[in-house]
């Protein structure tokens, strides 16, 4: 199921570009995604009764495999459904940011890069992997590129570029895992690695290579400081591209990532090797990268910007969690990416919706918004109170996660930038929401019905995102049940 | 599922939540409305105190495997809910009237009565991140009531009382996690239930001890205990004065039980007396009741100085805490009790004056005791009560304070704390009783044959009576109090 | 038989010679000359290629014991396969674009002859028939270098030969070492030093002095400066010399003396080697870092060029057969890509006389085949799978780790990643500014232009085909190429 979800979506791409009308595109985009999205969730009721399963095809070069495993189905399923929101948020809002002929050829975009996202996250052969990868850079590039004004092209060319260096780093670092193991695919690499106890002599080689790895996602995954791409990509780009964006795209490479590192080695090997050291690396990194990311963030005046450098500060946090080379550690990180998802995506639309109504983004001129939209910025507010980490919200669940994994692995002094963090971002949503509600433009409406809220029928994605963000913060437990046993799945790859 | 305790916490904030969407422009049937919900949850916040068992519990939602956001009852849960449930009826009465001269009644009241609930689940958290939960509830729900009137100013305080109250519960959160990890569970247990073994077996013991230390600092940020004490004195007066009061008066006492919860009733006090983080806590404590004092007396913006006054009264609360004895404790629960309503009576005696006679400063208020004379009375009758004369409860309180320090077992802080409190009960005296002095007696250049009563209405002097008579009582009825807290003492130590 | 492989070598010249005495008036009768010449003589080197593998011919003696000999193998039959086919194209799409710089007669003339000249190259049997032609064709391409005649072309060509001579005569004294030395020069598959100590150090001088000399013709750091600014050239001497024949001479030139003379297990891990490798690595980088910062778009690709040489030569220096395959798809596939590129800049100057990338926003729109041709080389070039920049890299990387791996090697992998980096950040704005020009662009500007007729787009179309058949046929093409 896990191919048809990939051959879905690229063959809905494919229609609704070749539709050459936008309204049938939109529909096309929206059947696409939602049943994307019901497959997703039958795809993870299977595998939660029934267990992994591994279908491979192809030879030689060619060969390739696809794991439908717990972790590969969570992420199909915040693929699918947020990604199916997003799409029908998009239906009312994409007309303001592309152009009319231009419509069809985004929802192809759209649609092949949700393919090619799932393509990553289930692929376990590296080829595949890779030629996702690639191909999803150039789709998530389009879709910034697609809004067609000259920052939009240079923030896409930025993205792109970088994506390149990302990409061509984790195929370096894929090549010399081949070159060390004669595997191509996570299951063939994760029995050479374990079965010789971390490859004797070859062990740097392996280390060489997670660092090429860990240095490729880094940019791809937008961990500071290579970063650089991110805000204004996600800034300039149309709102439902820089949720898909923010909240999809980045994290199909981190669980990638995340299958390599745990997967390919394990938690065993991590624990005495020089891989603690890279995981070191990475952990310290992805906690400069939570303070670094929060600051910039304050220091924004743009909406989306500001939510963009958020992002980075997020990302540093599940690098954080990867850093700790821990069960527990991991299991924080994915919990936040679906944290993170269904958060940002959300922030990314309100702010495109106030862009839309009010066609301002200048953060100091939000005054009193509240009262003009009352909606949206509740919506804006349970999303800041969400990544702050106010109980009730996905936000803490994340931050408790995060807070066990760094206590259970004794890495102490990480409790004060977490904590640190969290304060930050307090300082950059928490004024935005108290502008908006006790703005001094608010006194200044005269009219008392001057809403430019949208109707509700419009915001209804969004309201069901911020609804996730309250249920995933309310009762988390299935959800952390099921990666956890996911985990354990992953960490026997190769056994 | 123990509804009796949901409801308390769920229905003002419901009611609060409410007010705007139904458009009570009314203001009779707004005051109705209002003045209904406070009652109501006064009632069940009594029935609840008097008819619940100790440690009867609900648990609202499981937030994840381990956390879960529960309700609980206990001796302190009651002590505390009684006094906001209260205190809410009283302030809310006297803001029917006092919000005229403010404006945007319906935002106030929408958050003024929403307060109400979220304090309630503060006294019944049944674990920390229950308390951690609606303790930033409170930090979010109240800072719209310090920048109520919209001035450069107040926005400025708002701000500022923002920031210190996430920087307080961060570092809170932060110590929380370590609790977490090394206490046998996140549940408010009498005697606490921390794993000493766990501890000293890590060879984390500084860092653990350094880390309480921290979280009892954080969250010293709502009860204005130095260092993070600065906002106070900024936010309170800024607010209307039943804001004002009800934030000096009450949820300033949220810092302090959030504080006895950790250390009576998550660590233990085993584990912290006699070690430096006790010295260290009450060398703090100490200090900020000094220095509240003499900011207060060199103050002259009148609802500054009882600001500042709060700075030092709160820290005699937390003094009696740190004593880490039974005798200091019911001390400091006394002291709760007093300083909560003495803290109302003055800002709503300091409100009266500003709403009638718009002076600010305290040099202005000569002859005010001629024009407002019940409403001076009160504040009067409060100033003796907190500098502590006897018969009133400060004068009880701090009684045991002074006992309690000396009985315990802090060495050089036994004979310092009681020097430090009277010390400070004099600044106390120098910074509330000249008003009175000037205020019945303006001496002879004061314009006797031309002054007007300006006495204010009923929905002002009947709360403000009411309270004073309780402040006065309180210290002649100390027995029973002092039973009950007793019974909670006997329960921790 | 083995007389046959005279006949692509001399053929062309012959052919060209007439030429230059003949001078045709008529434009279809010199093409049909031309073509006529270009497809026999392809269709030879194709046949020696694939039938006469390991057939010899030794001529005349030229110095006691080191004759003029020639030899068909498997390097040497890819090489002239490879720039056969190429010059087939380049023929057609030049009959169109020299119409529009003129001199056709004399252009076409040195354009065939120097076809026979590397086909001499291709087959040469030992080191000093290589030398010769490789001297041969210095001599052959400066007219073409300096055809339009104005001051910028001569300055060009005159640095040209300059470098080039100074080159030839650094690696003729590594020959001389080598011939010194292992007492032959001819070509044998593993290196004819057995006898000779491993790391010698007369060996290792002598490498060092045959890859910078033969190095200059392929760009090599400090002495690429010719090639930058020999793209004055037409464009298709610019496509054809300085992305393909006369550059990948020096490349091969290189491989046939690491592989087939001193050998590559004389050279593994001696400084030699180092050297080489750091040389090649700077190179990557330069090439890259520059390109980006040329503004004229033909500038552009000759750095392009200068960077990607040295991929070739990254992976030839890495002693091992991993580096020597890895190379070797290098050097076919950046043929292709490069040549495509080339000539889609050609057909954008053809058209519209504009020879700097600003020039080219919202082009796309009006040349799509063009464009979009040049958009494919370019993903091919950056390294998308499965086009064949991709399977370059893999190779290279799976190299650079493969065998005697040292830290220079690990190092290759992060240029390779880096200057990926820079390709796509120098050839992709160029794609996007041509399809997407942003709002506020005047279309007007673009109003005239059209893409060029029949003779350019059909030999852009082919290459493009190619481009991605190598990628997908990558696995039967590595099997051919293996040493």
């Amino acid at each position: 199921m896990g191919i048809a979800i990939i051959v879905l979506l690229l063959v809905g791409a494919v229609a609704a570009w070749v539709c050459k009308n936008d309204k049938t595109a939109r529909m096309i985009a929206l059947v696409v995604t939602a049943i994307d999205a019901v497959i997703a969730v039958v795809m993870t009721m299977n595998v939660s009764s029934g267990g992994e399963q591994v279908i491979r095809f192809g030879s030689g070069f060619i060969a390739q495999s696809i794991r439908i495993g717990k972790i590969e189905c969570f992420m199909a399923c915040i693929f699918g459904i947020i990604g199916f929101l997003i799409v029908w948020a998009s239906m009312s809002m994409i007309s303001h940011d592309v152009e009319k002929d231009l419509i069809p050829f985004y929802y192809f975009l759209v649609l092949a890069l949700l393919g090619t996202l799932n393509a990553v996250v289930f692929f376990e052969s590296l080829i595949g992997v890779f030629v996702s990868i690639e191909l999803s850079s150039f789709a998530a590039a389009g879709i910034v590129i697609v809004k067609n004004q000259t920052e939009n092209v240079h923030a896409g060319l930025k993205y792109l570029s970088l994506s390149i260096l990302g990409s061509s780093l984790v195929l370096m670092g894929v090549v010399i895992l081949y070159v060390a193991t004669k595997g191509l695919d996570i299951t063939t690499i994760g029995t050479a690695i374990k079965a010789a106890g971390f490859m004797g002599e070859k062990s740097a080689y392996v280390i060489w290579a997670f660092a090429l790895i860990t240095s490729g996602v880094a940019f791809k995954a937008a961990l500071f400081p290579c970063h650089i791409w991110l805000p204004d990509a996600h800034g300039t780009a149309p709102s439902p591209s820089s949720a898909i964006l923010s909240s999809l795209v980045l994290k199909a490479y981190i669980v990638f990532y995340m299958k390599m590192v745990f997967g390919a080695v394990g938690f065993d090997i991590i624990a005495g090797s020089g891989m603690r050291i890279l995981l070191n690396v990475v952990m310290v990194v992805g906690v400069v990268a939570m303070i670094c990311g929060s600051v910039l963030a304050i220091m924004q005046t743009d909406i989306k910007r500001m939510i963009a450098y958020s992002s980075v500060a997020q990302m540093g946090y599940i690098f954080m969690g990867i850093g700790l080379g821990t069960e527990f550690g991991l299991f924080a990180a994915l919990f936040h990416i679906l944290a993170h998802a269904v958060t940002k995506s959300g922030l990314f639309l309100v702010a495109g919706s106030i862009i839309e109504q009010t066609h301002n983004r200048d953060l100091n001129k939000m005054g009193g918004l509240g009262k003009l939209m009352p909606i949206t910025m509740a919506l804006f507010t349970i999303g800041g109170l969400s990544m702050i980490g106010i109980p009730l919200f996905v936000g803490f669940n994340s931050k408790w996660n995060f807070a066990t994994g760094i206590v259970g692995s004794s890495n102490y002094w990480l409790l004060i930038p977490l904590s640190i963090s969290a304060l930050l971002n307090a300082l950059y949503y928490l004024p935005v929401v108290i502008r908006a509600f006790f703005g001094k433009e608010a006194q200044e409406i005269t009219e008392p019905f001057a809403s430019k809220e949208r109707p509700v029928k419009d915001l209804l994605p969004l309201i069901l995102l911020a609804v996730g963000v309250v249920i995933f913060g309310v009762a988390a437990g299935p959800v952390s049940d099921f990666l956890h046993s996911g985990i354990e799945v992953l960490s026997n790859i190769g056994l | 599922m123990n509804i009796a305790l949901l409801f308390p916490v769920v229905f003002p904030i419901i009611m609060g939540v409410l007010v705007q969407p139904l458009r009570l422009h009314d203001r009779k049937t707004r005051q109705i409305y209002v003045a209904t919900t406070v009652i109501i949850n006064f009632l069940v916040v009594l029935a609840n105190a008097i008819t619940q068992p100790d440690g009867a519990s609900m648990t609202l939602l499981h937030l994840n495997r381990v956390v879960d956001i529960s309700l609980q009852i206990d001796g302190m849960s009651r002590l505390i809910s009684i006094i906001a449930g209260f205190l809410w009826c009283t302030a809310a009465f006297y803001s029917f009237e006092y919000i005229k001269h403010e404006g945007r009644d319906e935002r106030y009241f929408t958050f003024f009565t929403a307060t109400v609930g979220v304090l309630i689940g503060i006294s019944y958290s049944a674990n920390l991140q229950t308390l951690y939960l609606f303790y930033e509830m409170m930090t979010l729900i109240t800072f719209p009531l310090v920048m109520h009137s919209m001035t450069e100013q107040s926005v400025k305080a708002g701000k500022k009382y923002l920031i210190y109250s996430f920087v307080g519960a961060t570092i809170a959160l932060a110590g929380f996690f370590f609790l977490a990890e090394f206490c046998e569970t996140t549940n408010f247990v009498a005697g606490g239930t921390l794993m000493l073994d766990k501890v000293t077996g890590s060879g984390h013991l500084l860092l653990f001890q350094v880390m309480v230390l921290l979280t009892i600092i954080g969250f010293g940020c709502k009860g204005g205990m130095f260092p993070l004490h600065a906002w106070l004195p900024n936010a309170h007066p800024v607010a209307p004065a039943p804001a004002s009061a009800v934030l000096s008066g009450v949820i300033t006492k949220m810092g302090v039980l959030a504080i006895i919860r950790v250390i009576y009733y998550m660590v233990g006090v085993e584990f912290l007396r006699g070690t430096w983080v006790q010295y260290v806590l009450l060398s703090l404590t100490l200090y900020t009741v000094f220095m509240g004092s003499m900011l207060a007396f060199k103050e002259k913006l009148f609802k500054k100085r009882l600001a500042y006054s709060s700075v030092s009264q709160v820290s005699y609360v937390l003094f009696g805490v740190m004593t880490m004895h039974p005798v200091g404790f019911v001390g400091a629960c006394l002291h709760i009790v007093a300083h909560a309503t003495v803290k109302n009576i003055l800002f709503l005696s300091a409100g009266a004056i500003i709403y009638r006679r718009h002076k600010t400063y305290v040099t202005e208020l000569k002859g005010i005791g001629k024009e407002m004379p019940i409403t001076l009375w009160c504040y009067s009758l409060a100033s003796i009560a907190l500098i502590g004369i006897p018969p009133t409860g400060g004068f009880e309180s701090k009684w045991f304070l002074a006992t309690g320090a000396l009985q315990a077992n802090i060495g050089f802080f036994s004979y310092l704390g009681p020097a430090v409190l009277l010390t400070s009960a004099f600044l106390t005296a120098g910074y509330l009783l000249p008003i009175m002095a000037k205020g019945f007696f303006p001496g002879e250049d004061y314009p006797y044959d031309k002054f007007q009563k300006t006495e204010v209405n009923m929905y002002m002097t009947v709360p403000l009576i009411i309270l004073t008579v309780i402040a006065v009582c309180s210290g002649i009825f100390t027995n029973p109090l002092g039973n009950f807290f007793s019974t909670i003492a006997a329960t921790i130590f | 038989m083995s007389v046959l492989i005279l006949i692509p070598i001399v053929l062309p010249i012959i052919a060209g010679l007439y030429m230059l005495k003949r001078d045709f008036k008529e434009r279809g009768a010199r093409e049909r000359y031309v073509a006529a010449t270009v497809i026999v003589n392809a269709v030879f080197v194709l046949m020696i290629s694939f039938t006469l593998q390991g057939a010899q011919l030794v001529l005349a003696p030229l110095v006691e014991g080191h004759a003029v000999m020639f030899a068909v193998d498997g390097m040497g039959g890819m090489f002239a396969s490879l720039v056969a086919v190429l010059w087939i194209l380049c023929i057609f799409y030049a009959f169109e674009y020299m119409t529009h710089e003129g001199g056709e007669n004399r252009f076409f003339a040195f354009y065939t002859m120097a076809f026979g000249i590397m086909m001499g190259i291709s087959f040469a049997g030992n080191l000093i028939t290589l030398y010769l032609f490789y001297e041969f064709l210095t001599l052959i391409t400066v007219p073409l270098v300096i055809h339009n005649e104005s001051k910028a072309s001569t300055t060009a060509a005159r640095i040209y030969l300059i470098f080039s001579i100074s080159g030839a005569t650094v690696a003729m004294m590594g020959i001389a070492i080598i011939a010194f030395t292992g007492g032959s020069t001819a070509f044998v598959p593993g290196g004819v030093m057995a006898s000779v100590t491993a790391g010698a150090s007369a060996l290792q001088i002598a490498y060092v002095c045959c890859f910078f000399g033969f190095g200059v013709k392929s760009a090599i750091m400090p002495f690429h400066a010719w090639l930058p600014q020999a793209s004055v050239a037409p464009t298709p001497v610019s496509a054809l010399l300085h992305a393909v024949a006369v550059v990948k001479a020096g490349v091969f030139a290189v491989a046939r003396v690491t592989y087939f003379s001193i050998g590559a297990d004389t050279l593994r891990g001696t400084t030699a080697q180092g050297i080489v490798l750091a040389a090649s690595l700077i190179t990557i980088l330069y090439g890259s870092a520059m390109a980006l910062m040329q503004k004229h778009l033909k500038r552009r690709l000759a750095y392009s060029t200068v960077s990607q040489l040295s991929y070739i030569l990254f992976g030839l220096a890495l002693m091992s057969p991993e580096g020597y395959l890895g190379g070797m798809m290098h050097l076919v596939g950046h043929a292709i890509v490069k040549i495509t590129l080339f000539l889609c800049a050609g057909a954008i100057i053809y058209k519209t006389h504009r020879e700097y990338v600003w020039e080219l926003r919202g082009i796309g729109k009006k040349m799509p085949v063009t464009m979009v041709v040049f958009t494919i080389a370019s993903l091919a070039l950056v390294g998308i799978p499965p086009l064949p920049g991709f399977f370059s890299k893999w190779f290279l990387t799976v190299a650079a780790f493969g065998s005697g791996s040292s830290a220079l090697g690990f190092a290759g992998t992060v240029v390779l990643a880096i200057s990926a980096l820079l390709t796509a950040i120098y050839l992709f704005s160029i794609c996007v500014n041509a399809f997407i020009p942003g709002q506020g662009f005047d279309a007007s500007v673009n109003k005239d232009v059209k893409d060029p007729n029949r003779y350019m787009t059909v030999p852009l179309t082919i290459l493009a085909v190619a481009i991605v058949v190598f990628g997908v046929l990558v696995e039967p093409i590595t099997q051919l190429m293996a040493l």
